[in-house]
């Protein structure tokens, strides 16, 4: 029981800390100050580079995610739900909240698994694909909204003049899902 | 916003709740670990991660004013869970189980009972 707490404990710790370093890459996108030039080394030296290292221990210490798609997968959404969650909080707005609920949504899923089924942990935990319907019904609020925001003028800050920045996190997104597909290949090819 | 928040809340007090019975996907077969979770949200709702889920995803397309979506999550989730639920219930444990509250989870499931 206490190996299973650990291995618990362990793929947390690793998402708090992609979810921190999402954040910081967050905050980097949005200030230029000479605290920020100060605080970016400091915060490499804690947060990016010791991470090939909790990758590389993690991967070697905890077998169910051997798979090193299915960890970097882990660790790319949470760090893409530390930059929109960053970036919502400075541009608040209705879309903004709406974001930030979903992300806090998708890592509860996540944990769920995490925590009670952990052999079972994988990208899908998240249900951010949960299935073909789901994704589409999720393309279709966007659209909507977009059409909503753009047209008749509603609350969309988030997006509206942020292009690079949703551009960051639409990469972030991208990747997790790249990789979650992967993770998803490689099981049904080695399975 | 209190609809998302307070489906969000009905959802996360069901994992609280069923905890390792609590699952993504309906079980066909009964493990020794399932236990028929009564207790909790359980007690006052059936399926309070389904309900939480409707009543979250409803509440979030209200909430971001999406009237178009509202409406077609209404009706397409409605559809989906009620044959869901009547899958879940056509195969979970409390069929051979006493029960003495309407309230049951349907994530601890067995294999049909032999006719």
């Amino acid at each position: 029981m206490a190996l299973i707490e650990q291995e618990h404990l362990k793929v947390t710790l690793l998402t708090i800390i992609t979810f921190l370093l999402g954040i910081h890459c967050g905050w980097h996108l949005t200030h230029s100050t000479p605290f920020s030039s100060l605080l970016y080394p400091v915060i490499c030296l804690l947060l990016i580079y010791p991470l090939p290292v909790v990758l590389a221990v993690l991967h070697l210490t905890t077998p169910y995610l051997s798979p090193l798609p299915s960890l970097y997968a882990l660790t790319v959404t949470t760090f893409s739900f530390g930059i929109i969650d960053f970036l919502c909080l400075m541009h608040p707005s209705l879309f903004s909240c709406y974001l930030i609920i979903k992300t806090i949504y998708h890592y509860g899923e996540f944990q769920l698994i995490n925590t009670y089924h952990h052999q079972q942990l994988s990208w899908s935990s998240y249900l951010i694909y949960h299935s073909f319907e789901y994704t589409v019904a999720s393309a279709v609020s966007l659209a909507e909204h977009v059409i909503w925001a753009y047209g008749f003028g509603c609350d969309f800050k988030v997006i509206h003049g942020r292009f690079v920045e949703m551009a960051c996190v639409g990469y972030s997104g991208y990747a997790a899902y790249a990789c979650g597909l992967a993770h998803e290949a490689h099981g049904l090819l080695y399975s | 916003m209190l609809l998302m928040l307070v489906g969000l809340l009905m959802r996360l007090m069901a994992f609280y709740t069923a905890k390792a019975n609590f699952t993504h996907l309906v079980q066909y077969e009964k493990k020794p670990s399932h236990v028929l979770v009564t207790d909790g949200i359980y007690k006052y709702l059936r399926h309070p991660g389904y309900t939480g889920f409707y009543y979250f995803s409803i509440g979030s397309m209200m909430f971001i004013g999406n009237p178009i979506c509202f409406f077609a999550y209404a009706i397409v989730l409605y559809s989906f869970f009620k044959q869901r639920i009547a899958y879940c219930n056509s195969n979970v444990a409390y069929r051979n189980t006493t029960c003495n509250t309407s309230s049951i989870t349907t994530n601890s499931t067995a294999k049909p009972p032999p006719p």
